[in-house]
């Protein structure tokens, strides 16, 4: 469903991202894993169209040009890293925001936020206001937001999550990514992650990809992407390989 | 638990608009010279469907008629605009202690007013000062905004410090004018800089009435976007908003909008910024509400600090900017104070 081809994106003479071709099918969910500056964040813009770059990448096979306004954002949502709102909203109308490009009357508007609450687990605080919320709740609320907004998708959506889980607990972190990964095993969408715990895709993703300033060094699936000479080239760090009682691979 | 409560739009709108009648008839009928109540109203009917119910006198119908009704709805409009004007900027920058002010349109306003009362024949200056006001506001938006303006789109924080420059700038010329003025040009560029509706004129409500008509629908129109902006601009533009066009319409509308504002009234601060707040307290940041209701409330509040201003000291009557500016500056203190944490 997505696909980038010949991308590349450079500031004042420094090429930030040098792309040959990636693509993401419907379905697939896609971890993408760097060092800190290896073009991550980037590349999200690039696909969110905030970054001037050349080469194309488009969406269901139309470039992203081509996409009108609202019916790309019904299609691409991007869960935003930090989110800061000076505005003394409630949780239950942050996540209304989503309604923003979608027809629906308030009577559906109101069952598509509680819905998209129920499934982030954001529900028993709607009321609250979103400045009294801790970080890791304040990322849901927005997931809730971006969940609502692409609800009403014609073909597949496409989900880009950054660190989705950096400002959450242990248990939160797991609830985040089995939502992901459902999202797109279940519903079908495209969902792409940029992630920091290599075992977190090792155990979610199904495909990983792997950026090191600014290039593809690797992409398939996590077990064979992430070995340890790859994992020692991008962070500079040998992990050991053990392997867990059901079989699955683990870097420590 | 905290929880947030909103007034809901059904409950508030009927009592705010009675309250907002009740206000224009007070003000109708209240002034330095004593007329009858019930005949002062009903000669404002008799006016408009030319019947002849009143028993005012000739002279007294022309207190009403060609002073407070004019200066009412003036006061009204204005009060709309400069309410709605600051609720949008606040959004636009995400800000909610940005002014209109704060862009500069007023102080360039102020500027331009400046010049003309200083610098040209007395006989040109019904026209000209609320002209150059005008054209000095939405100058000096379209420079600050075209310094803001880069590659990437616009960047808020030099926005902000290009308009703190005008503004000092302004500030500074002005000064430099009041050693050129004669004394009435020094009295008349005092007075006007403080604000005020005394001098209504047909044109200026006409020209008022269809700014607030403009800016009112645009705005109304564009609500959703500006909700938008509140998360951020590369939020907004992922839920589809056309960011850089909507921020450039907004720009020049609130420019036409203030400076029009301080081209009929000269200067009166901290509506914009007192009045989309208390909104805010009561309905939430949501613009589709808090517009219609800041206009709303803008309007009645100031209409009732006209009254104030020209009630306190009667016979004579004190600018309605200073009253604003009295009210309005120790609130937005007390603001800065319950923010300081998340100011610094």
């Amino acid at each position: 469903m997505l696909s980038i081809k010949n991308l590349c994106y450079s500031v004042s003479g420094k090429q930030l991202l040098d792309i040959h071709s990636l693509d993401c099918a419907e379905g697939e969910f896609v971890s993408l894993l760097g060092a800190n500056g290896a073009g991550k964040s980037t590349m999200f813009k690039a696909i969110g169209g905030e970054v001037l770059f050349k080469g194309e990448i488009s969406l269901h096979r139309k470039p992203m040009k081509q996409w009108k306004n609202l019916s790309l954002a019904k299609h691409l949502g991007v869960l935003p890293q930090v989110s800061q709102l000076e505005f003394p909203f409630s949780v239950e109308e942050v996540v209304s925001l989503g309604l923003i490009p979608l027809k629906a009357s308030k009577a559906e508007g109101r069952q598509l936020v509680l819905e998209a609450m129920k499934a982030t687990d954001t529900v028993h605080f709607q009321k609250r206001p979103y400045s009294g919320l801790s970080g890791g709740e304040r990322q849901r609320v927005h997931l809730a937001r971006v969940l609502v907004q692409l609800s009403q998708a014609e073909l597949s959506p496409l989900l880009l999550l950054d660190e989705p889980t950096s400002a959450q607990d242990l248990g939160q972190q797991h609830q985040m990514l089995s939502l992901a990964q459902s999202l797109s095993h279940d519903r079908n969408w495209g969902v792409i992650a940029i992630l920091h715990d290599l075992n977190h895709a090792l155990r979610y993703s199904d495909t990983c990809w792997l950026l090191d300033e600014g290039q593809v060094i690797d992409s398939g699936p996590p077990d064979m992407v992430l070995n340890a000479p790859q994992v020692n080239r991008v962070w500079g760090y040998v992990p050991q390989v053990v392997v867990s009682d059901d079989g699955k691979r683990m870097l420590l | 638990m905290v929880v947030v409560k909103r007034w809901a739009t059904e409950v508030l709108t009927p009592p705010l608009v009675i309250g907002l009648v009740l206000l224009v008839a007070l003000s109708i009928t209240t002034g330095p010279m004593d007329l009858p109540v019930f005949p002062s109203l009903v000669a404002v009917w008799d006016g408009v469907w030319g019947s002849g119910l009143s028993s005012l006198q000739e002279y007294e119908y022309a207190v009403v008629w060609d002073l407070r009704l004019p200066r009412t709805l003036l006061a009204l409009m204005v009060g709309a605009i400069l309410a709605q004007c600051g609720a949008v900027m606040q959004g636009m920058f995400r800000n909610p202690l940005a002014d209109p002010g704060i862009i500069g349109v007023s102080s360039g306003a102020a500027l331009g007013a400046a010049i003309a009362i200083v610098l040209l024949p007395v006989a040109v200056q019904g026209v000209a000062t609320p002209l150059a006001a005008f054209v000095g506001g939405l100058l000096t938006t379209l420079f600050v905004y075209s310094l803001a303006r880069s590659g990437s789109g616009t960047s808020v924080v030099v926005l902000l410090l290009a308009g703190v420059a005008i503004t000092a700038f302004s500030t500074a010329m002005i000064g430099l004018l009041t050693y050129l003025a004669s004394d009435t040009a020094l009295r008349d560029l005092s007075l006007w800089q403080m604000g005020s509706f005394a001098a209504a004129s047909a044109t200026d409500l006409i020209l008022v009435l269809i700014t607030v008509v403009v800016i009112g629908t645009f705005f109304q129109r564009k609500a959703n976007a500006l909700n938008a902006l509140l998360l951020g601009e590369s939020e907004a533009r992922h839920l589809g908003i056309d960011v850089e066009t909507f921020k450039r319409q907004a720009i020049v509308l609130t420019a036409v909008g203030v400076g029009i504002a301080v081209s009929v009234s000269g200067i009166i601060g901290f509506v914009g910024l007192v009045v989309p707040h208390l909104v805010r307290m009561l309905v939430g940041p949501d613009h589709r509400v808090l517009l219609p209701l800041s206009g709303l409330i803008g309007g009645g509040l100031l209409l009732l600090a006209d009254m104030g201003a020209r009630t306190w000291m009667a016979p004579s009557e004190m600018p309605v900017g200073l009253v604003t500016a009295g009210l309005g500056a120790p609130f937005f203190m007390v603001l800065l104070f319950q923010r300081r944490k998340s100011l610094i």
